[in-house]
């Protein structure tokens, strides 16, 4: 570890489902304070790890440790840990502050401090007009912060959220994403987070596990996921991107298509490049920059930007266009692009 | 207007049907006359007669304690059951073995009962019609639990779990409240069920001390008194109430549920 302390230690967890290998030997270590996320396609076994933590599921083999000690023999309602569940799961026949004022009744505080603590809590989601409202009156965002606040009242050492953000509309999305984010801040509890959702994953972690089948393909921060993915998976996974497969020969990418793509040494172990959509020009067929020349096969209008699909040697490129005058489907056109923009990919 | 009219037609009638004979043993009630099958006049004398009648009293004595100890025992075990089968044993071969008691023919099991009684020696009693109501009665609570139970968002109790609580503690505020209403509901039903029971409690009721539906069927062998159209007509009321009460409840825990939780 570069910085910071260690607060959780996922070392070699592995557990299978009959014949699914849900996780396979994930080794992973987050940081006091840090917004993670785990991110991966359903069924990539990130909610698994998540209950494990939680303490709903029991590894196979492996260990986890939260501020070194040992996590895996204590029962979910004695972890330091709380989980936000994707569904909320707030009590219906109870009253937001009772919801909210449960897990504080577990530990049998006395009732001043409980009210006290519940008013805080609902002082910093912002709901303290809906206390004696039932979850059935509160609208999606608000049931959120209810599962929220429920799930902060309790100073877990660490907090766990499973698709936080998945049961609201998109506007809701975007203030809640940003209203997460300073929750964080001011409560200075670690996140780790769970989605399948990228941008969601990128804009909120400090750190992200990209998982796939059991595996933890790649842990990074946003930027270097996204600059530097290391595997066809992550690359596909993380944004928009051309795969071109092949191999490095001398200075040149011999590919399935445009043969004589001149690369640097690099790509010289790679097995495929990735090239980011704006990392391309979309230039006139006779331009000498052309690296190859196609046709416009589609034109998607984005608002600030466009992106335009484009067909040479079989291979469809992706590529933004800034240009105000918009190209037409089976116009002809090259594709320009620096020496460096090719990403080295060097696995599946 | 036309159109709709005749599209109601074939319910009304339907619902004369149904209600018709109802609608009989009421009117009846209410007749001056000695024999049940004249009108004479109006009368409310069969009602107080009721309370006069010494058997018919004692009946429905015996009736409301073997329901109200068939309900407590078929709610306490039918409920159980249906965790067990819900959480712990899932097997198709169980749960028909389950519910096989709810739609078994009640000669059958009223022959069976008689049989195992006599074989172990048991007196007839109250008691044995309790126990013998509730082989039917846990197996309907059982059902409507168990239905309540597999559609409840398994979250909740992980969401307790995981905030402190331990698992008697969930239990007690999470799953239980989440299941009352099908609890109510099959309370009930076990009630009803067990209050006009006849062909099983006809078997296994003691000849001293028999249940209301066994009083009225020797008082009728010989002919429908108009004694027996009152208290047909009040026993009426308390089903009618019953299932009014039942409705209540499975709409009000509906509404308090909410429908995104």
């Amino acid at each position: 570890m570069d910085s910071g302390d260690v607060l959780l230690d996922i070392s070699g967890v592995s557990r299978s489902f009959g014949d699914v290998r849900a996780l396979d030997d994930v080794s992973i270590q987050i940081r006091e304070n840090e917004f993670f996320a785990l991110l991966g396609p359903s069924g990539c076994g990130k909610t698994t790890l998540l209950r494990v933590i939680a303490g709903f599921e029991q590894p196979d083999s492996g260990t986890v440790t939260l501020d070194g000690v040992d996590l895996l023999p204590i029962p979910p309602e004695k972890r330091a840990v709380n989980l936000m569940f994707q569904s909320y799961a707030l009590f219906p026949h109870m009253t937001v502050e009772r919801n909210v004022g449960y897990g504080l009744a577990c530990e049998r505080l006395p009732r001043d401090e409980i009210s006290s603590r519940v008013d805080e809590v609902l002082t910093t989601v912002g709901l303290t007009d809906k206390r004696n409202a039932l979850p059935k009156t509160l609208s999606g965002g608000q049931r959120q912060r209810v599962a929220l606040a429920r799930a902060i009242v309790k100073r877990p050492r660490l907090l766990l959220l499973d698709e936080p953000l998945s049961a609201l509309d998109r506007k809701i999305r975007g203030e809640m994403q940003m209203e997460l984010k300073r929750l964080q801040h001011e409560v200075g509890i670690t996140f780790v987070v769970v989605t399948h959702d990228q941008d969601e994953a990128m804009s909120l972690a400090d750190r992200v596990a990209v998982m796939d089948r059991g595996v933890v393909r790649q842990l990074d921060t946003p930027l270097d996921l996204y600059r530097r993915p290391r595997s066809i998976f992550v690359a596909d996974f993380i944004g928009n991107s051309t795969i071109l497969r092949g191999r490095f020969d001398q200075g040149t990418w011999i590919g399935d298509s445009a043969p004589g793509l001149s690369v640097p040494d690099t790509c010289r172990d790679a097995i495929a490049l990735a090239l980011r959509p704006e990392a391309l020009t979309i230039v006139p067929t006779d331009d000498p920059r052309a690296r190859v020349r196609g046709e416009i096969v589609e034109v998607f209008f984005q608002g600030d930007h466009a992106l335009a699909q484009l067909r040479a040697d079989g291979t469809v490129y992706l590529a933004v266009l800034r240009d105000d005058v918009l190209p037409r489907r089976g116009d002809p056109r090259g594709l320009a692009w620096d020496e460096s923009a090719p990403i080295p990919l060097f696995e599946e | 207007m036309m159109t709709r009219a005749l599209r109601t037609t074939p319910l009304w009638i339907l619902y004369a049907f149904l209600y018709i004979p109802i609608a009989v043993v009421v009117f009846m009630s209410f007749n001056a006359s000695d024999s049940p099958y004249t009108w004479t006049g109006f009368s409310l004398q069969w009602y107080p007669a009721l309370l006069q009648d010494a058997d018919i009293m004692g009946g429905l004595r015996t009736t409301l304690i073997v329901a109200v100890g068939t309900t407590i025992i078929s709610v306490i075990l039918g409920t159980l059951l249906a965790f067990a089968l819900e959480r712990y044993f899932p097997s198709r071969f169980l749960d028909a073995a389950a519910a096989a008691p709810a739609v078994m023919p009640d000669i059958m099991l009223a022959v069976g009962l008689l049989a195992f009684y006599t074989l172990v020696g048991f007196t007839l009693g109250p008691v044995s019609v309790i126990l013998a109501h509730s082989v039917f009665g846990i197996a309907f609570v059982a059902a409507v639990v168990r239905v309540r139970l597999s559609g409840l968002d398994p979250s909740l109790e992980e969401a307790s779990r995981d905030l402190g609580a331990s698992s008697l503690k969930t239990f007690w505020s999470v799953t239980l409240p989440g299941i009352r209403p099908a609890i109510l509901a099959g309370a009930l039903l076990a009630f009803t069920l067990s209050l006009d029971e006849f062909t099983v409690a006809y078997f296994t009721a003691s000849p001293a001390d028999p249940t209301l539906p066994i009083v009225i069927y020797s008082s009728v062998r010989f002919g429908v008194t108009p004694q027996v159209n009152a208290l047909a007509t009040l026993l009426l009321l308390v089903s009618f109430v019953a299932v009014l009460l039942a409705q209540r409840t499975a709409r009000l825990s509906d509404s308090l549920r909410g429908r995104n939780t």
